[in-house]
């Protein structure tokens, strides 16, 4: 029973209470409030990963709506511009045409007035030569000329012909 | 018992001192009568203080207390529950306060001129009768009273219930080993840190020479302090687990006939 020697009846009884006292004052002051707030961090850091997670699938789905959005737009565009550009082609292409037309005209006009002016210049000619040669017969008629003074006055009438061509 | 009580070296500690400063007055004797109680109430006092100033007002951004305390919370809660179970977060605050206890009064030990409570067997027994009387209060909560003899008879059926003495033995070696178990509890710590306590005195006796030998010795100590404490409360935990394994496999049972009612 050396054990027994070992005990001290006051101290056992006294050490139980002193544990049941720091017991009570413990499970008040300190497990409930950190337990409970462990808890509550808990639950917040959970809600929180789940509402970044519900943001996250929120945000993917977004991502896809917009991204089916902008391709369906963009191929909005494209047949937009490829229809102005077909647009643009064809009425190039009519421009063209008409200025080609419109050119072709001209030149037709041009090479009409040309051929016009040609024949009005060469009757014109025709008339004066033919007045020339009349006066050149007049004064020759009208003139006693030498042998020389023929020669000189047919000279000077070829050379007025050569001068109107 | 001092040693000139027991015959056993013991390093002096601050009340020691005090007595023999004041002796033969009666507050000599009521220090040498309440010497470890005072070493555990000092103890306790701190332990109070520092628990009330660590969880007055929890911010969401701990502070340096409170971030300890959480650790120290959040850590015995854990090895709690990964033994226990969810549902063994009630014993928690018991078996956390006790770690808490006991390993400070371990530790206490090591400073100069204080004493460790954990040395004596009384302050050590009465640890260890309150593990057991709330261990016994929830085996009975959880199996009721005649459910707990018959848990502790081994739950005979058919004929070894017949024999009745087979289940009247298992009932002795159960009641035998329930009984001890405060014994055996209080006896592990109490005889490891009164022993390192003798080591540490006669080391210190050695003088200059033995400096290295004690330094060496008080981180031996120190590891001591720790494990001694979690010995304890592991024990205090696997006999609640012990307690409360009816009420588990109570539930799970439930559990299981709900899932097969629910797949019917």
């Amino acid at each position: 029973m050396g054990i027994l020697k070992l005990l001290s009846t006051n101290e056992l009884i006294t050490q139980i209470v002193n544990f049941f006292i720091l017991l009570i004052i413990m499970r008040i002051f300190f497990w409930k409030r950190i337990l409970t707030f462990l808890e509550e961090r808990r639950a917040r850091i959970a809600a929180e990963f789940k509402s970044i997670e519900d943001a996250k699938q929120e945000t993917e789905k977004l991502k896809q709506e917009y991204e089916a959005r902008l391709r369906a737009v963009e191929g909005e565009a494209l047949a937009k511009i490829q229809e102005a550009a077909d647009q643009g082609r064809k009425q190039a292409e009519e421009i063209r045409q008409k200025a080609y037309m419109e050119a072709q005209t001209i030149i037709d006009n041009a090479k009409a007035s040309m051929r016009y002016e040609i024949i009005k210049a060469r009757e014109k000619m025709k008339e004066e030569i033919i007045d020339l040669a009349m006066d050149a017969t007049k004064a020759v008629i009208e003139e006693k000329l030498t042998e020389e003074d023929d020669k000189k006055l047919i000279e000077e009438f070829l050379k007025k012909i050569e001068v109107k061509r | 018992m001092s040693e000139a009580q027991t015959g056993n070296p013991e390093l002096p500690n601050i009340v020691r001192l005090l007595a023999e400063k004041f002796e033969g007055t009666p507050l000599a004797h009521f220090l040498m009568r309440w010497e470890n109680i005072i070493f555990a109430s000092a103890v306790m006092v701190a332990i109070i203080l520092a628990a009330y100033f660590s969880a007055r007002k929890c911010k969401m951004v701990p502070g340096k207390l409170q971030n300890v305390a959480e650790i120290v919370a959040g850590g015995i809660d854990d090895f709690v529950c990964g033994i226990l179970g969810p549902e063994g977060r009630r014993y928690t605050p018991f078996i956390g306060t006790l770690f808490i206890y006991i390993i400070s009064m371990n530790l206490l030990g090591l400073i100069p001129f204080m004493k460790s409570a954990t040395a004596s067997l009384s302050i050590t027994l009465a640890l260890a009768l309150c593990v057991f009387v709330y261990v016994e209060y929830a085996a009975l909560r959880n199996f009721g009273f005649f459910g707990y003899f018959y848990h502790l008879m081994e739950k005979p059926k058919g004929l070894m219930a017949a024999t009745i003495i087979m289940p009247l033995f298992m009932f002795l070696i159960h009641f035998i080993s329930e009984i001890i178990r405060p014994l055996t509890l209080s006896l592990r710590l109490r005889s490891n840190m009164w022993g390192d306590e003798i080591l540490l005195a006669i080391m210190s006796k050695f003088g200059l020479q033995g400096l290295p030998l004690l330094f060496f010795d008080t981180l031996i100590a120190l590891l001591k302090c720790v494990v001694q404490a979690l010995v304890f409360c592991l024990l205090a935990t696997i006999y609640f687990a012990l307690a409360t394994a009816h009420e588990e496999k109570k539930k799970e049972e439930e559990e299981n006939m709900e899932g097969v009612k629910n797949g019917l």
